[in-house]
C-alpha cells in the first residue's frame, strides 16, 4: 500500500547528510607574516649535518606512506540499526494499520437494520 | 544509542503516524425509535420508506421495507451509513396494526422526517418519539402543530449513544442501499 520509495525517502532524512571527505578538506593555510626586509640579512652557511646522507634501510616504516585506518563494517555503525530499525517498526505499523478491521457500523434491531445511502 | 538525535526520528515517526491515522470512521445516523405504543395489541409492524436527499420519500422512488414487530419491544433501532455521495437521507416511518393478520393494513402512527444530514466520520443519532397521543383514529391523524406528533425537517441530530439505541442484533453488512 505505502510506495517503497516513500520509505526510502524516510531513510535517506533519517541518515542524515554525508560528512565530507577527509582529503577534500583542505584546512586553512594561516598567513605566516612576512619580515620586513629593512637589512639584508647575512649570509648563512648550511651546517654539517644538512650534508648527511640518510639511510633509508634503517627506518622504511618512517618514510613509508601512511595507510587510511580500517574502515567500520557497516553493521557495526549506530545509522544502520537506527535505519534497520526504523524500516522494521514501518513495516510493522504499515502492516498492522492495514490488517486491522475498521469501525463497524451500527445495524439497529429492527428492519431494515443497516442501509447504505449513496 | 545514547547520542542519537531524536530528529533523525522524526521521519519515520511522522510516516507511523501518517499511516495509522489513514482510515477514516464510519459516518452514520442510527435512527432509535420510542413509543409508547403497545405491540402488539396497538401495532404489529413498521414500514419504513427511504430516500437519498431531502425529499420526502414517495411510493415509487428508494426503498420500502415491512416487517412484524410482534416480539420485538420499544425502542426499535436501524442504521443510516453514507456512502459519500448524498449529504442528506429522509425516511418515512409508518407503525402499522394488522400486518400479521392478512388484511390491509392500518396506519397507527406515521412520522417523516426529511434531510436528515451527515456528519462527516461521525455516528450520530436520531430519536423519534412515537407517542399513543399522535395514533391516528379511523382514516384521520392527528392536526399538525403537535412537535412530538409532526414531520420533523432538517433535525438536529446527537452524538450516539449505545445507552439510549438497543444493541444490534444484525450482522454489520448493510441490508440495503438507496
Amino acid at each position: 500500500m505505502l510506495p517503497a520509495s516513500l520509505i526510502f525517502a524516510a531513510a535517506l532524512v533519517a541518515w542524515g547528510p554525508v560528512a565530507p571527505d577527509a582529503a577534500s578538506v583542505t584546512a586553512p593555510v594561516p598567513e605566516v607574516p612576512v619580515p620586513a626586509t629593512a637589512a639584508a640579512p647575512p649570509a648563512l652557511t648550511a651546517p654539517p649535518v644538512a650534508k648527511m646522507t640518510i639511510d633509508r634501510s634503517a627506518a622504511p616504516e618512517l618514510l613509508a606512506p601512511s595507510s587510511p585506518p580500517p574502515r567500520t563494517p557497516t553493521y557495526k555503525r549506530w545509522q544502520f540499526w537506527v535505519i534497520a530499525g526504523g524500516a522494521l517498526a514501518t513495516a510493522v505499523g504499515v502492516t498492522i494499520a492495514v490488517t486491522r478491521p475498521g469501525p463497524q457500523p451500527y445495524s439497529g434491531n429492527v428492519p431494515p437494520y443497516l442501509i447504505s445511502v449513496h | 544509542m545514547a547520542g542519537v538525535p531524536t530528529t533523525r526520528l522524526l521521519p519515520a515517526l511522522v510516516l507511523l503516524a501518517a499511516v495509522a491515522g489513514c482510515r477514516d470512521d464510519v459516518t452514520e445516523v442510527v435512527v432509535v425509535l420510542e413509543g409508547d405504543l403497545r405491540i402488539p395489541t396497538e401495532t404489529d409492524g413498521l414500514l419504513v420508506s427511504m430516500n437519498a436527499g431531502p425529499a420526502a420519500p414517495t411510493g415509487g422512488l428508494g426503498l420500502n421495507t415491512s416487517s412484524v414487530i410482534s416480539g420485538l419491544a420499544f425502542p426499535l433501532s436501524f442504521g443510516f451509513t453514507s456512502e459519500g455521495t448524498s449529504p442528506s437521507f429522509s425516511i418515512t416511518v409508518q407503525f402499522v396494526h394488522g400486518l400479521t393478520q392478512g388484511v390491509v393494513p392500518t396506519i397507527v402512527v406515521s412520522r417523516t422526517i426529511t434531510d436528515i444530514r451527515f456528519v462527516d466520520q461521525q455516528t450520530m443519532m436520531l430519536v423519534v418519539p412515537f407517542l399513543h397521543a399522535c395514533a391516528c383514529m379511523g382514516t384521520s391523524c392527528p392536526q399538525p402543530g403537535d412537535p412530538n406528533c409532526d414531520s420533523i425537517q432538517t433535525p438536529v441530530l446527537k452524538p450516539f449513544d449505545p445507552a439510549l439505541a438497543p444493541p444490534s442484533t444484525m450482522m454489520n453488512q448493510p441490508f440495503a442501499g438507496i
